[in-house]
């Protein structure tokens, strides 16, 4: 007979150790771009991915490098945005343009047996999109409709307060759109833009999926050309003067909400900084993830909020961590007093090795999603150049991440989160 | 092709197994027949309380984060009208960790008042959050009351009908439709990533194979009423925006159709050439966005078109304006080359959805449950098949006033 099951004993665990990163191979176009690629994959598609240094930080004007990016395929000298849509369909391939506090960038995905067609049109755009007006209009018109509702959501209003206060008000990457600011934007600021940024210069391209025979040759061939203007000199952007950071604190009114949107931040190191590893664990345990002190202490316990969390923002020049929550205006005041409670404590008791190996597993046993497939691998890497890391940041993620010790979180907690340290924002009260 | 193995324990808990050795992960998922459509009509919302008290502990084992995380997985659910579904991703080696904490919570919950009462409070959170602090957040509660005869089951949404409806459910109502649905002959198990079938087999039979068979599962009637009459419900908008959504009863998963509506949606708002997009937004600037999607339900869904209207339009112009589009298009249907397109498009989304071994895992779950797993791999062959008669045929046949269920948000005058 066997012996009956004891489902209070857990199965044995086994010790996560750091995967190597998966291969890739680097190769230069003849126009001098880099390439990154990683084949693999069941299914026959691919991701093709452009990243230009052309953030926010770069632009001569706010929501220039969003316009660029929203307006890349509304048009080119040969093609409307409908044409371009349709030849897109065609090949069952879609581009989605996105543009952050750094960078723009062009992800192209599609069916890998048009792989050629799909680049083909993609270097068409890349060297003769042209803005129409009419196309730009009716985005505006569509996203002062869409500002006017934010303005109204408690998440929307703390968020951009928090922004623009842990930034500083006039710095690029704390510009909020204005319906004054989407006024002056203009087919030919987003042009320029598009002239002196978009180029093979200023370019990072990132490839993965299944990959037809020849698809190196085809992207040299194509992609390998020159685009947009030649040698453009990239200007140095003007970056104003950042005030020194000072908390502050800040309620907005929301008369007819049921509850109030905290946004509570605070500055961290960035993340090429030594200390940065202990802020992320740090923050994995105040609130990065579903055991975190935050969420049972907050929801589990008391059921103020339907979630709360901590993360970090961060650019190449600046980052900062910031708890948010939804909660209940008869209970706001419970909610934000448990939060400082709970980031005080961890600064007064030092959290329990139990509790910290279960940070460290659960974050080590993470990493191995952001490399689960050719895909999610790519945007691993470039996520990790975009901070000028390399693959060996991630090789020894797992190792440094051991390394922490509870004295260590305590002394983070003690350095940068204490509460006279945060800005808060209280929308809805 | 996606090559996976069934079996299926004496208990009756179905399992689907693909192995995948690229990955070094597992995700093992439990799905269960227990979604909104099963809560009781006078306390919708039951089925959405009890996934949050999912995660409260089971029978042997007091945490199901805890242990989970400390095994270097993560995990998630959600509840739709039809089913509940529960998934953990976590590195291939310590798998056994979900199916010790997936099984124990099959076998049994540890409930108490206190904790009931805590997930009572977040969920009402929650409704505030998503439904009446968010502009148009009500917009369901209202197209699903207008939609479906009363008390059918999928006239109220997952959240349920109302707070008061959440607030009148009891730990005894959890308890109750816990120990109906979430039983082993309801439920699917879809086991994929770095595991042999073997494996698969033995960790299911070990942890999965002594909880009993539950009673047989009372069959669900759909009321036969008949639904309001056609008449707009119009509220007043939040914001300074008027809003218009205009839904329409389409086809049960069963139907042979059922993929038609679909592409439909697609060839109305799914590119920047679709019909309404051009027509409405680009020519004639009716509306400053509009879009156009499908519910998916095992039984009859909708069809949704979501319209923003532009200052200069007034609601009576802008549901005129979509409706004309629409006959002219039960006239005149599609090209093949546009319907060529739109299922290209199709295709590759499918293929990127099924290259992430989680979407894998929920597909084939939700394929299981709506008839047949191996329907996963002939999905783009179904696409395929549909000419450009069946687009004509299933619009006139969905697009009739008598289907159409409109709400509108209109500014105080």
């Amino acid at each position: 007979m066997r012996n009956k099951l004891n489902r209070k004993i857990a199965p044995n665990l086994h010790f996560l150790r750091q995967q190597e990163f998966p291969a890739f191979g680097t190769l230069l176009l003849d126009n001098g771009i880099p390439l990154y690629c990683i084949e693999g994959g069941e299914q026959a598609v691919f991701t093709l991915e452009l990243v230009f240094s052309a953030g926010r930080w770069h632009e001569p004007a706010p929501q220039v490098a969003y316009y660029t990016a929203r307006c890349l395929c509304d048009g080119t000298t040969a093609f409307s945005a409908a044409q371009l849509s349709d030849a897109l369909d065609n090949v069952g391939a879609e581009i989605k343009t996105n543009a952050s506090g750094d960078f723009s960038s062009i992800r192209l995905s599609g069916l890998s047996e048009f792989f050629p067609e799909a680049i083909q049109l993609l270097h068409h755009i890349l060297s003769e999109a042209n803005f129409p007006q009419h196309q730009l209009q009716l985005h505006l018109g569509e996203d002062l409709q869409e500002l006017a509702i934010n303005l109204t959501t408690g998440n929307y209003l703390a968020y951009r307060q928090l922004q623009s206060h842990m930034l500083g008000e006039n710095h690029p990457y704390a510009a909020s759109p204005t319906a004054e600011s989407l006024q002056k934007i203009q087919p030919e600021i987003l042009q320029a833009f598009f002239n002196t940024y978009y180029t093979p210069q200023n370019c990072k391209i990132y490839l993965a999926g299944k990959l037809p025979a020849g698809s190196f040759f085809h992207l040299n061939e194509i992609l390998g050309k020159d685009f947009g203007k030649k040698s453009v000199l990239l200007p140095t952007p003007q970056v104003p003067i950042i005030p020194k950071y000072s908390p502050a604190f800040f309620e907005i009114p929301l008369k007819k909400n049921q509850q109030v949107a905290l946004r509570f931040g605070v500055p961290v190191p960035l993340q090429n900084q030594p200390d940065f590893l202990k802020i992320y664990v740090f923050n994995t345990l105040l609130g990065g993830y579903f055991g975190a002190r935050l969420m049972t202490k907050l929801r589990t316990e008391k059921g103020y909020t339907y979630g709360i969390y901590s993360q970090i923002k961060t650019y190449k020049h600046a980052a900062y961590c910031y708890i948010s929550c939804e909660t209940n205006k008869r209970v706001a005041k419970a909610a934000v007093y448990e939060i400082f409670n709970e980031i005080e404590r961890l600064s007064r008791e030092a959290v329990t090795d139990d509790e910290l190996q279960m940070v460290k597993n659960y974050l080590i046993g993470n990493t191995l999603n952001w490399i689960d497939g050719p895909f999610n691998s790519l945007m691993c890497l470039k996520d990790l150049h975009a901070f000028g890391l390399d693959v060996e940041y991630f090789t020894n993620f797992a190792q440094n991440i051991l390394q922490i010790t509870p004295v260590d979180l305590q002394q983070t907690a003690a350095t940068y989160f204490t509460k006279e340290k945060f800005t808060q924002v209280l929308a809805g009260v | 092709m996606i090559q996976f193995s069934e079996f299926k324990l004496k208990n009756g808990l179905r399992v689907i197994h693909q192995a995948d050795f690229n990955t070094p992960l597992t995700v093992v998922c439990v799905l269960y027949y227990a979604g909104a459509k099963f809560d009781a009509k006078d306390k919708s919302g039951t089925a959405h309380l009890l996934e949050h008290l999912m995660f409260e502990g089971s029978q042997h084992i007091p945490n199901f984060d805890i242990p989970l995380q400390n095994a270097g997985g993560e995990n998630n659910a959600f509840t739709n009208s039809d089913v509940a579904c529960y998934y953990n991703i976590l590195p291939a080696e310590n798998i056994e960790t979900a199916f010790w904490l997936e099984s124990d919570r099959m076998l049994g919950l540890r409930l108490n008042q206190k904790k009931f009462k805590v997930q009572q409070k977040v969920v009402l959170e929650e409704f505030i959050e998503t439904c009446t602090d968010e502009p148009f957040g009500d917009v369901w509660h209202h197209l699903r009351a207008l939609a479906f005869p009363e008390n059918h089951p999928y006239s109220w949404p997952v959240l349920g009908k109302s707070p008061q409806h959440v607030k009148a459910i009891t730990l005894e109502d959890i308890e109750s439709f816990y120990h109906t649905y979430y039983v082993p002959n309801n439920a699917i198990l879809v086991v994929v990533g770095a595991i042999s079938l073997s494996k698969t087999k033995s960790l299911t039979k070990k942890w999965f194979g002594e909880i009993a068979r539950g009673e047989k599962i009372p069959k669900l009637k759909f009321p036969k009423g008949k639904r309001k009459k056609n008449v707009p419900k119009i509220l007043e908008s939040p914001v300074s925006v008027e809003m218009l959504y205009m839904a329409f009863k389409i086809y049960p998963h069963a139907h042979p159709q059922y993929l038609v509506p679909d592409i439909i949606s697609d060839l109305l708002a799914g590119s920047k050439s679709a019909l309404l997009v051009q027509k409405l937004v680009e020519e004639k600037s009716v509306f400053s966005n509009i879009d156009v999607f499908t519910t998916d339900e095992m039984g009859e869904g909708l069809l949704v078109i979501e319209a923003k209207l532009q200052a200069t339009t007034t609601l009576v112009q802008a549901r005129e304006a979509i409706w004309q589009q629409l006959s002219d298009f039960k006239v005149k249907g599609t090209s093949p080359e546009a319907l060529a397109k739109v299922i290209r498009k199709n295709e590759a989304d499918i293929c990127f959805s099924d290259a992430q071994i989680l979407h894998r895992s929920i597909n084939l779950a939700n394929y299981k449950i709506s008839g047949n797993a191996q329907d996963i791999n002939t999905e783009i062959a179904r696409y395929r098949q549909i000419s450009t008669a069946d687009i004509v045929q299933v619009a006139k046949d969905i697009f009739v006033s008598e289907n159409e269920s409109t709400v509108a948000y209109q500014l105080e005058k």
